[in-house]
């Protein structure tokens, strides 16, 4: 089915309401935009751990891939989705 | 010397003797300490073409310059030897308590050289340093050991802190770990090497603390460096509540966890043995902390065994790279059952590593028929089935039958002997499985696993991190151009983290110029940035020439077939494989190597390594006939 399909990975979980998501694409719809329909499935600390809306910021420490790129490789909040996509977020990791 | 002891004991098993030698202070300046000292006295001292497993191997047990230290994280010890199971130089890394005991008690290293006729424990208290018999021990498994050690001693003023082999060490399985408070220095077979000398257990006892050459300054620096990792989100957090396991599910979403022998799929059932798991599962809501010696990370939680016959007996973890490589990769996915395995190994003596990568590997030429129920100790070995997996991980442990034998002696004997198209699947580099990242997920990962000389590292350097979980360190895991510049630098930042002994995971927030700072503050050497750096450099130089010496060159920097040609089949890196052979020559080059990666005259002499060249010239002659041939 057309649309973007999401994967919050591990610890992410906690802050949203599913461990997955698909929404129906939008027009020109980017990450931000994502985000804004995500905060309406999230936690009241999803500011904190994800994304800002008050002051329009990542939380520098968690990745946000669309397919198997990573938004700073693209153009950040501003990378635009198509059909298909698949954007997997993931919590600050490290370890090994 | 501040910082250091300046000290270093050399126990010759033959002779039966004890001596306590001093390190030259220019040496511990262009050496520092762990990786780059060891492997200074090992390409010395010991000959070229020697058996690993004979009386002319020496093992280097040698703490770091900030071992023992303020230093936040100063807690380990290095392994270092002729590896038999790689034949290479190898160092293994371990946290704990025994290497700052062994600086309180006034020495940096132990050297132990020879062989003893029969078994001994080694004790050191301050200056009195002992060899005891310990034919009572031999054949204990290392907690029995330690108990033993530590009732031999009677009362005293601290407790011991005691290193020990197993039965596995004592077999010399070329699997053999090193264990020492529940932590493990595992990789490369360093405890067949204590075995074969008939080193039981060395214990320490000691009262002193480093002299510091500016207290007052190097306590600032602790005081601010570790209220930084107090508030990173990955030292105080993940770290700290999930364990190194934190990072299971971010390696799965990427296809790179280890599963059913490398298979290339994502694990189904990773959701059971994830950090987030074993916090709750296992780790009392991650707070049953067990943390190394002086670290606020507290990464190593502990865990209460209820199994029939091991109620109430703790085992510290299981790691990632256990759960990974004994769990996963074997497709088993139950927690309790892999603390259990974790336990027994540890116990045996065993790396639960390289014992994953090889009961997975035996299981895949089980399923492709390449092996029959004569080799599994009449097991269906097959990926996944629980009783299977821990009947195989205690015949590895005991040595039992063919698939005991099989698996404590490794992947490449193993594939050896079964034949067919096993070496092209078996899952490692130099005779080292790999650790619990598939090398197709990313080219600096394959990169840094074919050119390491010890074989498929995790830490040398650990750039899977880089490529996929980290968000502020970030490169492109698809790119070849890039990675031969970024695997040289971050390799050499990595060997400084192994002269100083400080665990990787300071490494999350605290970096290079800190360190720097620790050292100047600790030692009074004074060093300039480039200066540092260049002890980085040189401890790997001297590894590489070390297995130059041994043989090793472009024909070893290599990964097994699958892994250049079958994609992997999951996650967000579905559909690459891997292209070392695109990398090496640019990596040989602005390494200073020649093209068949032996380190040039130039380069050496460069390094201030210029009594390593004339070691050198038969590797070199050697190469370049095989060309000319």
């Amino acid at each position: 089915m057309p649309g973007v399909s999401i994967k919050i990975v591990g610890y992410a979980r906690g802050f949203f309401d599913s461990p997955s998501y698909s929404f129906i694409l939008s027009e020109g719809m980017t990450i931000r935009g994502l985000f804004l329909e995500l905060s309406g499935h999230a936690g009241p600390d999803f500011d904190r751990a994800i994304y800002d809306i008050k002051t329009d910021r990542m939380n520098e420490h968690i990745a946000v891939f669309v397919n198997s790129k990573e938004i700073r490789a693209l153009k950040g909040l501003d990378t635009r989705l198509h059909d298909g996509d698949v954007v997997t977020i993931l919590p600050p990791m490290a370890g090994g | 010397m501040k910082g250091i002891c300046g000290r270093l004991i050399r126990v010759n098993l033959t002779r039966n003797s004890i001596d306590v030698e001093t390190i030259d202070k220019e040496v511990a300046r262009k050496y520092l300490g762990g990786k780059a000292l060891a492997a200074y006295y090992a390409i010395r001292e010991i000959t070229k073409g020697i058996d690993p497993l004979g009386p002319d191997n020496n093992l280097y047990l040698f703490t770091g310059t900030l071992t023992g230290t303020p230093a936040p994280l100063g807690n380990r010890t290095v392994a270092a030897t002729k590896s038999p199971l790689t034949r290479t130089f190898t160092d293994s890394y371990m946290g704990g308590y025994w290497g700052p005991e062994l600086k309180f008690a006034g020495y940096d290293g132990i050297i132990l050289e020879g062989a003893s006729p029969e078994p001994v424990h080694i004790h050191i208290q301050d200056d009195e340093i002992s060899l005891v018999d310990a034919k009572d021990l031999w054949g204990m498994d290392t907690w029995q050991t330690v108990e033993a050690v530590k009732k031999s001693l009677g009362t005293t003023k601290r407790p011991a802190k005691v290193m020990s082999i197993g039965q596995a060490g004592e077999r010399k399985d070329l699997l053999a770990a090193i264990i020492a408070d529940a932590r493990a220095a595992a990789r490369g077979g360093v405890g067949a090497v204590m075995g074969s000398k008939k080193v039981k257990a060395i214990s320490i006892i000691g009262s002193k603390r480093p002299q510091l050459h500016d207290q007052k300054g190097m306590m600032a620096l602790v005081k601010a460096q570790n209220a930084r990792l107090n508030k990173n989100p990955v030292t105080n957090d993940a770290l700290r509540y999930r364990g190194t396991p934190n990072i299971l599910l971010g390696v799965n979403a990427v296809g790179a966890l280890p599963y059913n022998n490398f298979s290339g799929d994502e694990n189904p059932g990773a959701d059971q043995i994830s950090g987030e798991a074993m916090q709750k599962t296992l780790w009392n809501d991650g707070k049953n902390w067990h943390p190394c010696w002086n670290c606020v990370v507290k990464c190593t939680h502990y865990h209460v065994l209820e199994q029939p016959g091991f109620e109430g007996k703790i085992d510290d973890g299981p790691e990632y790279e256990t759960v990974g490589l004994l769990g996963s990769n074997c497709g088993i996915n139950d927690p309790k059952a892999i603390a259990l395995a974790d336990y027994l190994m540890d116990g045996y003596g065993l790396d639960t590593m390289s014992v994953g990568g090889t009961i997975a590997f035996l299981m895949d030429c089980y399923g492709r028929g390449l092996i029959g129920k004569d080799m599994t100790n009449g097991l269906d070995l097959k990926f996944g089935d629980l009783n299977a997996w821990m009947a195989a991980i205690n015949a590895a442990g005991k040595g039992e039958g063919n698939l005991g034998r099989l698996i404590a002696n490794g992947v490449v004997k193993a594939a050896a002997e079964i034949g067919h198209d096993s070496m092209d699947f078996a899952p490692q580099v130099k005779g080292l499985v790999f650790p619990a990242y598939d090398p197709r997920s990313g080219e600096g990962t394959a990169l840094s696993y074919a050119r390491c000389e010890r074989g498929a590292d995790h830490l040398k350097p650990w750039v899977f991190h880089m490529e996929w979980l980290s968000s502020t360190q970030r490169v492109d895991p698809f790119t070849t151009e890039d990675k031969p510049a970024l695997i040289k630098m971050v390799s050499e930042g990595s060997a400084l983290f192994d002269c100083l002994c400080v665990c990787r995971f300071a490494g999350n927030e605290l970096n290079t110029e800190d360190f720097l700072a620790l050292v100047n503050a600790a030692t009074g050497f004074n060093y300039t940035y480039p200066e540092f750096w260049a002890v980085g450099e040189r401890a790997i130089n001297l590894a590489r020439a070390f297995g130059a010496r041994e043989g090793f060159g472009r024909a070893q920097d290599v990964l097994p077939k699958k892994f250049n040609t079958v994609p992997l089949r999951e996650g967000l890196a579905k559909g690459s494989v891997a292209h070392v052979d695109r990398m090496l020559p640019k990596y040989y080059e602005i390494c200073g190597w020649d093209d068949n990666g032996v380190p040039t005259p130039e380069k050496l002499r460069e390094l201030g390594l210029g009594f390593v060249v004339d070691e050198l010239k038969e590797a070199v002659r050697g190469a370049e006939a095989a060309r000319a041939a």
